[in-house]
């Protein structure tokens, strides 16, 4: 690297980011178009990123390599509330024979750490590492309706925008929907992400901090024949307290990216 | 990133300085640039990898085609055997975990994402076995004795794994733990494995039998699954 780490780094970061934003591979040409870093360098850095395994080289292009799965499941597994959840959610999703979710809020999105289920799952557009605006989910809207105020008109102040025609789509209708979470502890979604798919969540505490959420997915005629509400609320619970007494320093907690930017 | 993949999941600038071999100075500025970006996490006593690792990680091509064809297969084992599952790929003489079910209450030393050496586990026997350049770079690496059952004569593995190759299923009797079983079936059409799928638990609860035809039909499920789902 002859270059100062400083600007390797920005390039790298741009160069994986292009990545999040498309599926399959991508032409070194393309790479360079969409990052907006020269031909010469992209390759450069192509290269170094093959040899680092983070890239794979295929026929048509480059795709993210399986170092880069391995560092991201460091995550996940290290991640207490992952941990915690693991066989609650597992449970939840046989009880109730539908898709389970476990999110954290980052920004303006819910991240998804876990998704199991049923082969129903497949024809659900979340998936494990993937983002979904938080309004449009029950996970998201349970996540903001337990974050400080000043995070909520965050979230308002770049707009909501909707997902399907029903979506909440105006702050008082967010609001209104915060002030009954708060009330009721859980949320609820029907077609607001997807049309004909409704979904319960509840919010999972560490102490006086909710630091994510557990929701059940599934078709909304079989979601109104077997109410899982109890099971949610109480599968989020349960995590709560293994999550309290596990007590240990690996806590992924808090806002993901409180110290960033500082 | 690659410091981070020991069992520590906190770093502190001065663990990372001593792994990275760089300066302080230098690592301080890429530490916080990244941590901007959600690379890393800033914790009280150090960094530990951001979530946005964990995003870009699950969107890993080579990883994924095989993990989303066989998530619903593997839910199916699991829910069959009551056992621990698991997907894993070879990637020279170690395993990747690609995906590990946990049904009931088998505990079972493994986490998706992780590595094992392969010549003691039935996943990396299985995949092996169809390929002559994976049974020599198995062959060739260390083969510590894990347990008394271990086999540690490259010879020995050799003619394990023609077994393997014959039988179209790997087992381990307890060769890695003491008292883990495991079976394990390649995921393949008529060439080389892409990947294995196995169950594992504790050897006095397997019934080889069950495990053994439950395994193998995953597999060619998994198989199925992945020549004809969507491309990468």
């Amino acid at each position: 690297m002859s270059e100062a780490p400083s600007s390797m780094v920005d390039r790298v970061v741009l160069i994986l980011s292009v990545f999040e934003r498309s599926s399959g591979a991508l032409t070194a040409g393309q790479i360079s178009v969409r990052s907006g870093i020269p031909r010469s360098s992209v390759q450069r850095i192509l290269q170094q990123l093959v040899t680092a395994r983070w890239l794979k080289r295929y026929e048509d292009g480059y795709a993210l390599g399986l170092r880069m799965f391995e560092i991201g499941s460091l995550v996940a597994h290290r991640s207490r509330i992952s941990c915690a959840a693991r066989p609650f959610i597992h449970e939840l999703a046989d009880r109730t024979g539908q898709v389970v979710h476990l999110a954290v809020l980052d920004q303006q999105d819910v991240v998804y750490l876990d998704k199991v289920g049923s082969t129903f799952a497949d024809t659900l557009p979340s998936r494990v590492g993937g983002r979904f605006p938080a309004h449009c989910t029950a996970v998201g809207k349970v996540l903001l309706a337990y974050s400080p105020a000043a995070t909520v008109s965050e979230y308002l102040a770049t707009g909501l925008r909707r997902r399907t025609e029903a979506s909440l789509a105006t702050p008082a209708a967010l609001q209104a929907a915060i002030v009954s979470i708060r009330d009721s502890g859980y949320a609820t979604e029907r077609d607001e992400a997807v049309p004909g798919v409704a979904c319960v969540a509840a919010p999972i505490r560490n102490f006086d901090e909710v630091v994510a959420a557990v929701s059940v997915c599934g078709p909304r005629d079989q979601m109104r024949a077997r109410d899982p509400r109890p099971l949610v609320l109480w599968t989020a619970a349960e995590i709560s307290r293994s999550l309290m007494t596990a007590g240990s320093a690996l806590a992924l907690s808090g806002p993901v990216r409180e110290a960033a930017g500082q | 990133m690659a410091a981070f993949e020991g069992d520590q999941p906190v770093l502190s600038l001065h663990e990372l300085a001593s792994r990275t071999r760089l300066p302080k100075s230098t690592l301080h500025r890429l530490a916080d640039q990244l941590c901007e970006v959600g690379w890393l996490e800033r914790e009280h006593r150090g960094y530990r990898v951001g979530l946005r690792m964990f995003e870009l990680g699950a969107l890993a091509a080579e990883a994924n085609r095989l993990h989303q064809a066989a998530a619903p297969h593997l839910q199916a084992l699991a829910a069959r055997t009551g056992f621990a599952v698991h997907l894993a790929l070879l990637d020279q003489a170690e395993v990747v975990y690609l995906q590990r079910l946990v049904a009931g209450p088998v505990r079972v030393p493994s986490r998706g994402g992780g590595r094992k050496p392969a010549y003691c586990t039935a996943l990396g026997r299985a995949i092996a076995a169809y390929d002559e350049d994976a049974m020599h770079a198995l062959c060739v690496a260390p083969m510590p004795r894990r347990t008394t059952k271990t086999i540690t004569e490259p010879a020995a593995l050799w003619a394990e794994l023609e077994q393997v190759r014959q039988a179209g299923l790997a087992l381990d009797r307890g060769e890695a733990y003491e008292d883990l079983a495991c079976v394990a079936a390649p995921v393949r059409g008529g060439g080389a494995a892409i990947g294995a799928v196995s169950v594992a638990g504790p050897a006095s609860l397997m019934r080889w039998g069950v495990a053994s035809e439950a395994v193998r039909s995953a597999a060619a499920a998994v198989w199925n699954a992945t020549v004809s789902g969507p491309g990468r």
